[in-house]
């Protein structure tokens, strides 16, 4: 039982610092170059940010309905129309925010880890 | 043999079981309700069915052509469940989830039923106990046979959930992939065992444990019948002493109300009104204790019945204790009043002035004839030489005797006095004591006799 309540709360924990972590992970990964859905799977996939490949549909949907992103229907060679995602003005400063942000809490978690 | 309908996901067409059609809908289904307000879950629909297309396309071969359950499976473990999602976004979305109301369905249940798991499924949709529903149908149908009516036609009329999707309908809870694992798990579990103990029998064993497995399922469907029985009996037993309990709290209940409210004089017990009862004995406490005596026991009866009837425990710790002692006490103090007040009553009763025996002349010197009607007249013969004719008895009915008087006949009448309410009220003959001469003149009528 407290076996179990241990890892509750550490899965809370979990989620607590998780949030936000995607959808900046996403913005970093667009803003490179324009992509497709299955290359951002796979981008988060290799770095094991996401294990199912549904997660990332409904924050897409999100952040393009707050203009953080915007998309474009492009044909491919093997297969239909593909939605290529790429960055916004907002988006990017957005992004800049993010970058800023995450700088400081990487900073001190690394100071208070020494 | 599975039926199959086509579909079309993503302009790409698929021949699918009708099973694993439903799974895909339902999987769809939640990622839309999964989409929050600033989502727009259309679009992630077609997003999500662009992607499955071309995975289930995949999984058609040559061989087999029709997408099944396990291909649905497959597709929606690498797309990932909403529950998924929400650990992958680091949200946190159960609470959410369980306020997640799903609108109830009304469906007969198949599996927790006593006949036709009518008042199962109405229990489930109404959110109570479905108890209550089985007494009001069993109450309806010995009142007016309405009950057994309405039950017929909800029988017939009320679809029995078949389906997972169905039976979390009834439940009233959200179709979400979890909820169906679990009703799965519970319905494989069972095959699953029963298939893996056989497959570790030798060849042998098999052959030789055929007689035991014939003997085995006899076994089961005569525990399958005890246990379709068994509810059923229970739920009887504890329908009769619900209705025992109910109507002796009720009889003990008026009682004691009916006494407790007693203020004009009545004569509910004997002769002598209760009020003047009241004054001889602390007739409050008597009946409050009286009351508790019988009541508490009868409270007892009805707890234990309503348990029988809803499988749940008899009573708790605390309460038992409680109405324990408040038994004991009351059951107590209510025999030690009983014994000290009733010689008391006895002794008020016996000594009302009313019932103490007295003696009237009665003048019947000048009648050609005594006419004597009603059964409650014994004539003796005077052997003591008397002066005069006389009644004796007591005044109450002696006091009933009406004496009528016309020409040179007399009559002596029996009335009832009329006393409303009287359960222990009885008139006791009286006696008339007449010498040789007048007994010559006595015509008796409805009863009267003479004793010699």
């Amino acid at each position: 039982m407290e076996q179990n309540d241990f890892q509750k709360s550490l899965d809370n924990a979990e989620a607590q610092m998780r949030k936000g972590v995607l959808e900046y992970a996403i913005l970093l990964l667009i803003a490179k170059k324009k992509i497709y859905a299955n290359e951002i799977i796979s981008g988060l996939q290799d770095v094991h940010l996401v294990v199912v490949e549904g997660t990332i549909y409904p924050l897409l949907s999100r952040l393009k309905n707050s203009d953080l992103l915007k998309y474009s229907w492009e044909e491919s060679k093997s297969g239909p129309p593909r939605k290529y995602y790429s960055i916004t003005n907002k988006g990017q400063k957005f992004l800049d925010g993010c970058d800023a942000q995450w700088q400081t809490l990487e900073k001190a978690i690394n100071i208070l880890k020494k | 043999m599975n039926k199959t309908i086509s579909i079309n996901i993503s302009g790409l067409s698929f021949i699918i079981e009708e099973d694993a059609y439903h799974k895909l809908q339902d999987y769809l289904e939640q990622i839309r309700k999964h989409c929050g307000p600033d989502t727009d879950a259309e679009e992630v629909i077609s997003d999500i069915e662009s992607v499955i297309a071309p995975k289930l396309r995949l999984l058609i071969t040559p061989y087999k052509d029709v997408i099944t359950m396990e291909d649905i499976d497959s597709v929606i473990k690498v797309m990932g469940t909403t529950e998924d999602f929400d650990r992958e976004v680091g949200g946190i979305h159960e609470e959410n989830k369980q306020d997640f109301k799903v609108k109830r369905k009304l469906y007969r249940d198949s599996e927790e039923f006593i006949v036709g798991g009518v008042a199962q499924g109405l229990g489930m949709y109404f959110d109570v106990d479905p108890v209550l529903f089985r007494v009001a149908f069993v109450l309806l149908t010995f009142v007016s046979g309405f009950g057994l009516l309405a039950y017929l036609i909800l029988w017939v009329a009320v679809p029995e959930a078949k389906t997972a999707k169905q039976k979390l309908e009834m439940k009233g809870e959200a179709p979400t992939v979890a909820a169906f694992e679990k009703l799965s798990k519970i319905e494989k579990k069972i095959k699953i065992d029963f298939k893996e103990r056989w497959n570790k029998f030798p060849a042998m064993g098999k052959i030789l444990s055929i007689p035991i497995l014939i003997f085995n399922s006899f076994l089961n469907l005569f525990k399958r019948i005890i246990s379709k029985i068994g509810p059923i009996f229970k739920f009887l037993i504890g329908l009769f002493f619900l209705m025992v309990s109910l109507f002796f709290l009720g009889f003990v209940g008026v009682g004691s109300l009916y006494l407790l409210l007693q203020t004009h004089s009545s004569y509910s017990f004997a002769f002598i009104p209760i009020v003047e009862l009241f004054k001889v004995v602390p007739f409050f406490w008597i009946v409050i204790t009286g009351f508790l005596s019988f009541a508490i026991p009868a409270v007892l009866l009805l707890i234990g019945s309503l348990a029988l009837l809803r499988n749940k425990r008899f009573i708790t710790f605390n309460l038992g204790i409680i109405l324990l002692s408040t038994w004991m006490i009351s059951g107590i103090s209510f025999c030690a009043l009983s014994l000290r007040y009733i010689p008391d009553v006895f002794f008020k009763i016996r000594n009302y002035p009313d019932i103490q025996s007295i003696t009237k002349v009665v003048d019947v010197k000048d009648a050609d004839k005594i006419i004597v009607n009603g059964p409650y007249f014994n004539v003796f013969l005077d052997k003591n030489k008397n002066e005069n004719p006389f009644m004796e008895g007591r005044v109450i009915d002696i006091n009933s005797v009406e004496i009528q008087r016309n020409d040179k006949d007399i009559t002596l009448m029996w009335q009832d006095i009329n006393r409303d309410l009287c359960f222990n009220c009885s008139n006791e003959p009286v006696s008339l004591i007449l010498d040789k001469d007048s007994l010559s003149k006595v015509k008796l009528e409805n009863g009267a006799q003479i004793i010699k």
